[in-house]
């Protein structure tokens, strides 16, 4: 199994810190943009980073704390959103799935809606380890949870998902 | 085991989390069931739907901070070249003149008197830890590097030529003081070159900072025994263009180089070096 911790670069992580921004703004450009962002405070705060097998949750975190700033810069205006802000687990309503065509946008627009009508504990584990491509050990320690409980969670919102699907699950891998 | 447990485990199983015997143990349990098949099935086919987010990527490369940095640097070093080029060329030749003359046991050409020595503030393992760990840290996200510079007002690097850059990493901390002695003017660079590589570093500045011109600094760190053997010249790019040049020994306690006139003041500068544990990072 790849140990996420072994990987020591940033640079490793680049794409994972991107997926993550994508879902939360839901925009490629502006997603590129909080990537950068995220690197910067990164290296600003090299300092406040103890042990390398922390360095996923810690690049996770921060990535997560500039894509919510950049919701907050675009929502000016709104209400103040604090850290566990639920549009940091969820999909934004403005990304399509990636790599998906014109024709299954209606499709993918109600797989993202289901998504994002999960209960809050499993749709947070079944976005870091289906979404952002997190394996079990990692997002357990993004969650501070138990890997069981992260794999029990992730087939709990499987279940849903396909139990809303019904037949419809050929069409959206279709 | 529950059914629960048995599906909870097929999706672990297409999530790629279960170890070999395990996942050949349950590949043996479906493969005799026909309604564990057709879970399988579907739990692959929602594995495969969300595929695409797992593998997107950005549409353009995303360069690390660092490395704009370092180009927003060679950018920025190429703007003001014309205009410190002539005092650079004048900073180069002391450094040399400095290195022949130092090497003669003769005086040093450009070095201005040595400050009496006053309290020799000695750099400690832990700051040497931290700064091992800045450096390697923009090692880690830039690659080798043949330069490092990082003061209050930004960072400039330099990305080395080849993948495996020769010559151990030397720190060099640089003080500016002014020598009025009231404190004021306190001006820190922490920088990392390599042995026995002149380097010239266009110190990180604030333009918006009216009270320090531009500095541009060339080094050259020889090891010797505990200390470090550091020929230097350092130019402002003032309105009358200002240099201070020199060949010191200088170790982990705090050495004066000399003293530089800058905007109708003198400062003092004084140096700290030692060669990097690059192994020590972390």
């Amino acid at each position: 199994m790849v140990n996420d911790c072994s990987e020591t670069r940033i640079e490793d992580h680049l794409p994972r810190m991107y997926r993550v921004a994508l879902r939360i703004v839901g925009n490629p450009d502006e997603a590129e943009d909080v990537v950068q962002d995220a690197c910067v405070k990164s290296l600003r705060g090299w300092d406040g980073f103890h042990g390398q097998c922390a360095l996923i949750t810690w690049l996770h975190r921060i990535t997560v704390n500039c894509a919510r700033d950049h919701l907050r810069r675009r929502r000016r205006g709104d209400k103040e959103m604090t850290l566990d802000d639920p549009s940091t687990i969820a999909i934004d309503e403005r990304v399509a799935a990636p790599g998906s065509s014109v024709d299954s946008g209606a499709l993918c627009d109600r797989v993202r809606e289901m998504v994002n009508r999960l209960p809050d504990d499993c749709r947070a584990a079944f976005i870091m380890t289906q979404l952002d491509g997190y394996r079990y050990d990692a997002a357990a320690s993004l969650l501070k949870l138990p890997r069981g409980t992260v794999a029990s969670r992730v087939f709990r919102a499987k279940r849903l998902l396909l139990e809303q699907l019904g037949d419809q699950i050929d069409e959206v891998v279709q | 085991m529950s059914e629960s447990n048995e599906e909870n485990r097929l999706s672990s199983l297409v999530d790629g989390e279960l170890d070999s015997d395990r996942l050949n143990e349950t590949l043996l349990e479906v493969l005799d069931n026909a309604e564990r098949r057709e879970e399988l099935k579907r739990l692959l086919l929602l594995r495969k739907a969300f595929a695409p987010w797992r593998s997107a990527e950005p549409s353009r490369a995303i360069a690390p901070p660092a490395r704009r940095a370092a180009a927003s640097g060679e950018r920025h070093a190429a703007r003001h070249w014309i205009g410190m080029a002539a005092a650079a060329a004048l900073g180069g030749v002391l450094v040399l003149t400095g290195v022949w003359m130092g090497g003669r046991g003769g005086p040093v050409v450009g070095d201005s008197q040595p400050l009496a020595p006053g309290a020799s503030d000695t750099v400690l393992a832990d700051k040497q830890r931290e700064i091992a760990t800045v450096f390697a840290l923009h090692q880690a996200v830039a690659g080798p590097l043949d330069w490092y510079a990082d003061t209050e007002d930004g960072i400039r690097l330099s990305s080395a030529k080849s993948r495996a850059p020769t010559g151990r990493p030397v720190a060099v901390l640089l003080r500016l003081t002014s020598a009025e002695g009231n404190g004021r003017g306190v001006k820190d660079y922490m920088i990392v070159c390599r042995e026995k590589t002149p380097t010239t570093i266009e110190l990180p500045s604030n333009s918006n900072q009216g009270d320090m011109p531009p500095l541009q600094l060339t080094l050259w760190a020889t090891p010797n025994e505990e200390e470090i053997d550091v020929q230097y010249a350092l130019v402002a790019d003032d309105s009358l263009p200002a240099i201070l040049a020199g060949q010191r020994k200088v170790g982990l306690a705090t050495t004066p180089l000399g003293q530089l006139a800058l905007e109708r003041r003198l400062v003092d500068v004084t140096a700290n070096a030692w060669i990097l544990a690059e192994g020590d990072a972390k």
